[in-house]
């Protein structure tokens, strides 16, 4: 008990003996061994990764300690949370050279607060197996899925309590407007779309494509979703059991970032891990890793991503700025027009 | 503090309060080597609470317990080596007999031969060596006293306690244990305090009986003392001796008496505390009964109410004056609803100091 | 003298409060205050609703819910504590076991039990649909508050079992009788004799199961579906999502306020004094059934258990070695495979990731863990069970203290870790300890609800019988209390170990990644699609169900065996 109680001032925290650099991140983050290795073995530093929650709570133990940072770098931010992570002037501006090999569309932060390190697209799944045994043809925009022909097909996530709910939501405002997205949703209310509160029960739950054998063949997630299925199948799938809705407007891209925090003791260090990470090296491990794409041009797939991955040529987008302005207002708007 | 080398145990000035009144009121007491001592008094008069400062158990508001002439009202219980036995004996339901009896031997960390040895004869002592592995909860209520009483002595404590062992026991039973407890206290050769509210268990087991009323002891001899002289009409209606009549004394030498049965002399030494117009309750023993006008001056007359036969004699019950109910021990039968002249023997009519407030 | 022996138990006395007091103080009041402090020191957040808008619909949802709940599992759990007290029948040990294992199971692994048994297309719903021919499934049973209710009452019987069956079996069964040859009908001895002495742990065992509604959170979220919220998910909502950490504090506030008031509540019912009673060691008082009625009631009592707390562990274990995949992507009729490659691949790290768990290694962590717990929150309970037994403002006050790390919000307090612990974290080894502290934090309140009533059971006379005897204050303590206290204890430690063992959402906030544990790595596959994913979600689930079921009834025979 009375080393318990010493350990509770953190003034006394001894230092270790080897450099740390503390990365914290959401609980998704994973990275190969071998690539960490590389990285500290180079550098003569061990590398900390602090799971903390999803990317909300992540980002909420960053903003609560920012006087007192926890960590060297924060990794996760998305573009949904970026302006108001920026808002809270948590970030180092640095400007990693590598840069150069990203597309200017992920570059969203001109002040190089965060740099963005990888892109996912939130799109509908679909069951094809359903499909095919009810003849049913796949919805082509945002606007079919009020179709008769869904009804009850669909299940979203709660944007209050899920990101991929989150990013459906913002797919909404993007192609209907500020003004026109609620008469959208209380469409798709009307045509019996099933909500959810989490990713994990709309997609092992609900979806019938999934090991959960539910009643739904449309569910919102990723569009790396389908080569997840055949990475993670039992045995080799020449197909992929899922497919995604890739037409224009009809998924919504998010960015995730990394940025240096402010207080650091280790900055070099810092600006060398993010140069590492738009790095090859790390940018080819991202894909079966978290299964998102990475950013940088250079970067070779895996094969069941060329394979069976599908990045929407058009995806939705919104500024950053005005999703952060305006979130809270359509969630809660939302939220009357869908769940009251 | 007394010099006298054979008192163990001496009890001084013990005071006790009980929600706000006092229970305990200066209770001294002593207990000689092999003495077994009978704590008598009604439920409530504070024996068992007396019982438990004597352990350790409670903490007196003031007095002194001392041992061999040592101070030990500051040592704590269990280096105290005084046994108490439980009223309801306070076996340790998770332990079986064998073990409940090894309790007090294991916290004296006796080698294992040793202490089954002690145990074994503990369990002799009281006729239970063939229980020794049976869980308690199993055991009749005699069982489990004799298990209770088998653990008390098989500690070999310098002083045994014993709070109401008999209580909840029905009457053979009673006679059979009481036997026991007797030889085994007898064998044991240390002092005992026994505590009852019974007087026929005190008067078969007590070398001295202490009587406890109102927060004091009032009276303290051998059985044949108290019975013989109670000390006032509460002791001895205690007792169960009920043949009791307010009086006022006429003349004190010789002592007579008057009272509503007509004036009754009686046999007791003159003392100076006694004058003339004091008043005073007389006691006429049950066994000074009489019957027929003899020469003895008590000459009495009553109904006969009841005549029960009890093995010996009669016991018969009496209406004197027409209210005042008498029992006597007779040899003869009488009829009953007929009258009887008698006269009780001078000195079978007790005078007895009248206790403030009680009624007869 | 007399003054100066006072004195050194003033010190002890002092001393065995300022144990609990210091855990309560540094682990609770602090992190707490110091989030609470800081969230008020930040802007409001952009709702601009007047916080009483935000405050009453939630509140409202949480007291209906958990009342309801509470109801529920009283009904389900008393009837069923009174057989498993009273009557011997087949497989009761076992029964035992099963009974406590939902209350290890983090939340998003019982939506899967659930789902595999009432989903769509679960058993039930599959089997009514091949007998009557439908085309749709007939029960539509997930998003709805009876999903809410069922798994409150899935999770929550055992403590009605456990709290109030541990003392219904200790209670003298010649009461009772008494009471029947002094002509009750049966119904009478139980409303007039048997329930009034059970009143304590029966309140206990109320409050318990109302203040782990009323923070229900998972349950909610998961198997409740987007249209209810509870003071706590809207508590997480905005804390976490829509970083509006001034309602979220607002919140907690209320939450807190709530469980301050239940507490003393609680207090004033459960006020009066407990009658000691010879404890009766239980196993004494049980018998077979005899007559057909009881024979009826023990097997119906018995059959409602099974199938309210045991057919989703079945469920679960089931899909964890079964194959539902059809093999190229087309569904035609597949039938169901034995597999056993969900265990298999456990124990490959198909990527190389870096946050590959062995399974071997999470057992040892989440056991190694939940050992810690058990030990700190039974040393803390029991400390606190027998200061509890002392009277005046102090007692009743601590006695509220106790009970309200149950009662708070865990996102408000695992926020308040953070804050206050961050750095410890950081720190090899130290950091590791408060993975076990925030456990106990939560175990602590059980293990003095289940420690309380039985240690004011004891009657003084033992304890007086076993000094007169010549034992020590210590050897009264360790000879004749805690054997007696043995059972209480035991189910102490049960709790412990299985609250530690199921949590997940202080563990996610302040596990170091050197220490994942089982429902961390669960979690971690759950969060990713893919069929090889879901199966070991649950085969790690079934595991952590074996390792628990293991302990517990190794602690049990080790309870029994010495008896």
């Amino acid at each position: 008990m009375l080393i318990l109680l010493a350990a509770c001032s953190p003034a006394n925290a001894p230092e270790d003996a080897r450099r740390q650099l503390t990365i914290m991140t959401h609980d998704s983050f994973s990275v190969s061994e071998v690539v960490v290795q590389q990285f500290e073995s180079e550098n003569n530093v061990q590398l900390v990764f602090l799971q903390s929650g999803d990317t909300g709570a992540a980002l909420n133990r960053v903003i609560l300690t920012k006087a007192n940072p926890q960590a060297d770098l924060f990794y996760g931010i998305d573009n949904t949370f970026l302006s108001r992570a920026l808002e809270e002037d948590i970030f180092e501006p640095y400007q990693s050279p590598l840069l150069a090999d990203v597309a200017d569309e992920f570059q969203l932060d001109t002040g190089h607060r965060v740099t963005p390190v990888d892109f996912g697209d939130v799109c509908i799944n679909y069951d094809k197996a359903y499909f095919s045994e009810h003849d049913l043809a796949l919805p082509q925009s945002l606007a079919d899925l009020t179709n008769e022909a869904y009804r009850g097909l669909l299940v979203v996530q709660n944007p209050a309590t899920s990101s991929p709910g989150l990013a459906f939501l913002l797919a909404t405002v993007a192609e209907y407007g500020p003004q026109g997205y609620l008469d959208y949703w209380s469409d798709l209310r009307a045509n019996d779309v099933i909500v959810v509160n989490d990713w994990e029960t709309a997609y092992y739950t609900n979806f019938s494509a999934s090991s959960g054998q539910g009643a739904q063949p449309m569910v919102v997630s990723y569009a790396s979703s389908p080569p997840a299925e055949v990475f993670f199948s039992e045995q080799p799938l020449d197909q992929a059991p899922t497919g995604v809705l890739a037409a224009p407007g009809m998924c919504f891209r998010q960015v995730e970032f990394i940025g240096i925090l402010k207080g650091t003791a280790n900055l070099e260090l810092a600006q060398k891990f993010v140069d590492f990470m738009l790095s090859p090296v790390f940018q080819q491990d991202i894909p079966l890793q978290m299964f998102v794409y990475p950013v940088n041009t250079n970067a070779a797939l895996p094969d069941v991503f060329v394979r069976f991955g599908d990045v929407p040529a058009e995806p939705a987008r919104l500024d950053p700025a005005e999703i952060t302005v305006n979130r809270d207002d359509w969630i809660q708007d939302w939220t009357e027009v869908v769940l009251r | 503090m007394t010099n006298d080398s054979k008192i163990s145990l001496e009890v001084i000035d013990i005071h006790k309060d009980y929600a706000g009144r006092p229970l305990l009121d200066g209770v001294s007491l002593d207990a000689r080597q092999g003495e077994t001592l009978c704590l008598l008094g009604e439920s409530g008069s504070g024996k068992s609470t007396l019982l438990r400062i004597i352990a350790g158990l409670e903490t007196p508001e003031a007095g002194r317990i001392f041992w061999r002439g040592e101070d030990v009202s500051q040592v704590p219980v269990h280096l105290r080596g005084f046994g108490l036995m439980f009223q309801d004996y306070a076996l340790f339901p998770h332990l079986n007999v064998y073990e409940n009896v090894a309790f007090g031997l294991r916290m004296q960390k006796l080698v294992e031969a040793e202490l089954r040895q002690r145990a074994n004869e503990a369990l002799a002592q009281v006729h239970l060596e063939d229980f020794t592995h049976r869980s308690v909860r199993e055991l009749s209520g005699g069982e489990q006293q004799r298990v209770a009483l088998a653990r008390t002595i098989a500690s070999r404590p310098r002083l045994i306690m014993l709070d109401e062992p008999l209580g909840a026991l029905d009457r053979t039973l009673k006679t059979e244990l009481l036997a026991e407890i007797r030889a085994l206290l007898r064998a044991t050769r240390v002092p005992a305090i026994y505590v009852t509210h019974d007087q026929e268990e005190a008067f078969s087991l007590a070398d001295r009986i202490l009587i406890l009323h109102g927060g004091r002891i009032i009276q303290g001899g051998t059985p044949a003392q108290v019975y013989r002289r109670p000390v006032d009409a509460w002791v001895a209606r205690f007792l169960g001796q009920t043949n009791l009549v307010a009086g006022k004394v006429i003349t004190t030498t010789p002592l007579v008496i008057r009272t509503p049965l007509g004036d009754l002399s009686s046999a007791e030494p003159p003392c100076a505390d006694r004058s003339v117009g004091d008043e005073v309750t007389v006691l006429l023993r049950a066994a000074g009964f009489e019957e027929g006008a003899s020469r003895s001056p008590n000459r009495l007359a009553g109904v006969v109410e009841d005549s029960r036969f009890q093995g010996n004699d009669y016991k018969v019950t009496l209406r004197c004056d027409g209210r005042i109910r008498l029992a006597f021990h007779t040899a003869e039968t009488f009829t009953i609803s007929e009258p009887v002249q008698f006269s009780i023997k001078p000195e079978d009519v007790l005078c007895l100091s009248k206790p403030q407030g009680m009624r007869l | 003298m007399r003054s100066a022996r006072t004195a050194s138990q003033r010190l002890t006395s002092l001393l065995l409060w300022a144990l609990p007091l210091a855990f309560l103080a540094v682990f609770y009041v602090y992190p707490l205050a110091a989030v609470i402090g800081q969230a008020f020191r930040m802007p409001p957040g952009d709702g601009g609703q007047h916080i009483w808008a935000v405050v009453w619909k939630p509140l409202r949802f949480t007291v209906l819910q958990a009342s309801l709940s509470t109801l529920l599992t009283l009904l389900v759990g008393m009837p069923a504590a009174a057989v498993m007290a009273r009557f011997k029948f087949p497989g009761k040990r076992l029964l035992r076991v099963l009974t406590t294992l939902p209350f290890i199971l983090p939340t998003v692994v019982v939506a899967a039990g659930f789902n595999a048994l009432l989903g769509p297309r679960g058993w039930v719903n599959l089997a009514l649909m091949g007998l009557f021919n439908l085309t749709d499934p007939p029960v539509q049973f997930l998003n709805s508050l009876g999903a809410i209710l069922l798994a409150h009452v899935f999770y929550n019987t055992t403590i009605v079992l456990r709290v109030v069956g541990s003392e219904w079996s200790r209670l003298d069964t010649r009461l009772a009788d008494s009471a029947r040859t002094l002509g009750a009908t049966p119904w009478r001895v139980l409303c007039k004799v048997t329930l009034p002495l059970l009143k304590q742990p029966i309140l206990a065992a109320t409050a318990l199961v109302f203040l782990f509604n009323f923070t229900s959170f998972g349950v909610i979220l998961l198997l409740g579906g987007a249209g209810f919220a509870t003071l706590e998910v809207e508590i997480a909502t905005r804390a976490l999502n829509l970083l509006d950490f001034r309602s979220a504090a607002v919140l907690s506030l209320v939450q807190l306020l709530c469980t301050l008031m239940i507490t003393l509540g609680y207090q004033r019912v459960g006020r009066g004094r407990v009658i000691s009673l010879t404890p009766r060691i239980s196993g004494e008082n049980d018998r077979k059934p005899v007559t057909w009625m009881e024979r009826l009631w023990v097997g119906v009592v018995v059959l409602v258990v099974v199938i309210l707390l045991v057919t989703p562990l079945v469920a679960l274990a089931a899909r964890s070695v079964t194959k539902l995949e059809p093999d190229r992507g087309e569904r035609g009729g597949f039938t169901p495979r034995i597999t056993l490659a969900y265990y298999q691949e456990l124990f490959t790290n198909r990527r190389q990731s870096i946050f590959y768990v062995p399974p071997i290694q999470a057992v040892a962590n989440s056991f190694l863990i939940a050992s810690i717990v058990v030990v700190i929150s039974l040393v803390l309970g029991f400390i606190t069970a027998y200061r509890l037994q002392s009277g005046g403002w102090a007692r009743r006050a601590f006695d509220v203290l106790v009970m309200l790390p149950m009662g708070t919000s865990a996102v408000t307090l695992g926020l308040g870790f953070i804050l206050v612990f961050g750095r410890v974290i950081m720190t090899l080894g130290i950091g590791f300890w408060l993975v076990p502290l925030a456990h106990s934090l939560v175990a602590y309140p059980f293990v003095v609800r289940t420690l309380q009533p039985a240690v004011a059971a004891i009657p003084p006379r033992l304890k007086q019988a076993a000094s007169v005897l010549g034992a020590s204050p210590w050897q009264v303590w360790y000879r004749v209390e805690l054997p007696i206290l043995k059972r209480a204890a035991m189910v102490s430690a049960i709790f412990a170990f299985t609250i530690s063992m199921g949590e997940f959402g202080a563990t996610t906030f302040l596990a170091r990644p050197e220490y994942p544990t089982l429902p961390v790595a669960i979690y971690r596959f759950i969060s990713q699609p893919g069929a090889l994913n879901y199966g070991q979600a649950m085969a790690m689930s079934t595991i952590l169900l074996m390792v628990c079921a293991a302990s517990i009834a190794l602690l049990e025979r080790l309870e029994q065996g010495e008896a």
